[in-house]
């Protein structure tokens, strides 16, 4: 199912002229450099 | 791409690797580029029509042999560069593989005997082939004072004997600082330069981040440099949308994710990603981890004030600068201690009289605390130090609420 809506998504981006498809993209790198620099984790919220 | 633009492109990879084959034998940079110039001439104008040769670097060394031979249009020049020259006819092989010495010749640029104000024009001239001219645009000085500031760091090299090995361990993390200052120095004056007209700028932007990638290339194992190159793209990403269609200044959080560059930002997490693999924080890697959070928060709306606190921290222990304990006391101010962050203000205030992101800070802060009129008259110090007229501008106009933040 959810490669079926994500290949209608890309249809859809592709088929909407000047409709550009973005790169592949998950924001949070960041959390990767405190748990690896040992910071103190803290509360997250939102 | 067009054919042009492709043989440009080959002939400034080519250029670096050529001038730090070269000047490493003789230390002398600059015979190594009147060696090359007649060659990378002949390159441009022919590769457009020809198509690219297999072997760039075989073709320029086999292109100035020729140019060699031919009649003189420089001959001073040339006669400078004959020993240069000579060292090219008798080691360029046609097509074997060519050693790459730009990671020497970066260090070298970076070298402590080398004037700090020199090092970054030096890397983009030897490194990238720019000439002194458009140099001296990007830096504010004229072409005759960058020339001559360019041949003193190239005799330098020369007369000091600076050799175009890679330093020792003991060594390399300093002499890597220092290369990596130089090539953040010139993304700052190219960043300063779109402040300030507000448009393409001078392109110093994209020839630092050029650096920044060729120095990733060249030392994959080191965060710092991934760090370096992810800060920068997190910057250059937001260029867009720091100015409205009507030329004024948006902060960072009114900015509207939509109009940032989504392919700079992907790139910019993957190395942060990467690049905290080492567990070896440094300042580009946190500083890049800030923009990192900015950038979800901004997308997700999610509050990650802690988070932006405690890498601040970490950053004001490993580089007290006056802007890291600045916007230090911004983040603190934001997790919602704004008295505590007035008082690292009021701590700082004897020797940041002067400085404008001081006060625009503390006019937020004062803001955050209700006090209108004391914020009022903050910001009023802080529009009057700053350079860019559509931030003085914002400044001017914003509401105490709002408080000036995330500038860039």
């Amino acid at each position: 199912m959810i490669m079926m809506i994500s290949i209608m998504t890309d249809h859809l981006s592709a088929s909407v002229p000047g409709c550009i498809i973005a790169p592949p993209f998950s924001p949070g790198g960041y959390i990767n450099c405190v748990r690896r620099w040992g910071l103190k984790p803290w509360p997250m919220r939102g | 791409m067009s054919a042009a633009a492709a043989a440009e492109l080959a002939a400034r990879q080519a250029y670096g690797r050529l001038v730090a084959i070269l000047a490493a034998r003789t230390r002398d940079v600059a015979a190594a580029e009147d060696a090359l110039s007649e060659a990378f001439h002949a390159a441009l104008r022919r590769w457009p029509e020809t198509g690219m040769p297999e072997n760039p670097v075989a073709w320029l060394l086999t292109a100035a042999r020729r140019q060699h031979g031919h009649a003189h249009r420089h001959i001073q020049v040339r006669a400078a560069a004959e020993p240069t020259l000579r060292l090219l006819l008798e080691e360029a092989p046609e097509t074997a593989d060519i050693p790459d010495r730009r990671l020497q010749l970066l260090m070298v640029c970076a070298h402590p005997a080398i004037a700090l104000e020199a090092q970054a024009p030096l890397m983009l001239q030897t490194v990238l082939g720019l000439d002194a001219a458009r140099i001296a645009a990007c830096f504010l000085t004229s072409p005759a004072a960058m020339s001559q500031r360019l041949v003193r760091a190239k005799a330098r090299i020369r007369d000091a004997g600076i050799g175009f090995e890679l330093p020792g361990a003991a060594e390399l993390p300093a002499r890597l600082d220092s290369v990596m200052n130089a090539i953040y120095a010139a993304f700052g004056t190219g960043w300063a330069d779109l402040l300030a007209d507000g448009a393409g700028g001078t392109g110093l932007v994209e020839e630092a981040i050029w650096l920044a990638r060729l120095l990733v290339a060249l030392l994959p194992g080191a965060p710092e440099p991934k760090g370096l190159l992810a800060l920068m793209l997190y910057a250059a990403a937001r260029r867009g949308a720091r100015r409205d269609a009507a030329g004024r200044f948006v902060p960072l959080s009114a900015q509207d994710p939509q109009a940032w560059s989504r392919a700079f930002i992907a790139e910019a997490e993957a190395l942060l990603r990467d690049a905290a693999r080492a567990a070896l924080p440094g300042r580009f890697q946190i500083e890049a981890a800030i923009q990192s959070v900015h950038v979800e928060a901004r997308i997700t709306g999610a509050d990650r004030a802690a988070a932006l606190l405690a890498l601040y921290d970490l950053l004001a222990r490993l580089s007290p600068t006056a802007g890291v304990l600045v916007a230090r006391a911004a983040a603190i101010a934001d997790a919602g201690h704004a008295q505590a962050a007035l008082r690292e203000l009021d701590g700082l205030a004897g020797e940041l009289a002067g400085y404008q992101p001081w006060w625009a800070t503390r006019a937020h802060v004062l803001g955050l605390l209700g006090e209108a009129e004391a914020a009022r008259e903050a910001r009023r110090r802080a529009a009057g130090l700053a350079e860019d007229p559509a931030v003085r501008a914002w400044l001017l106009g914003a509401q105490d609420h709002a408080g000036p933040r995330n500038q860039a």
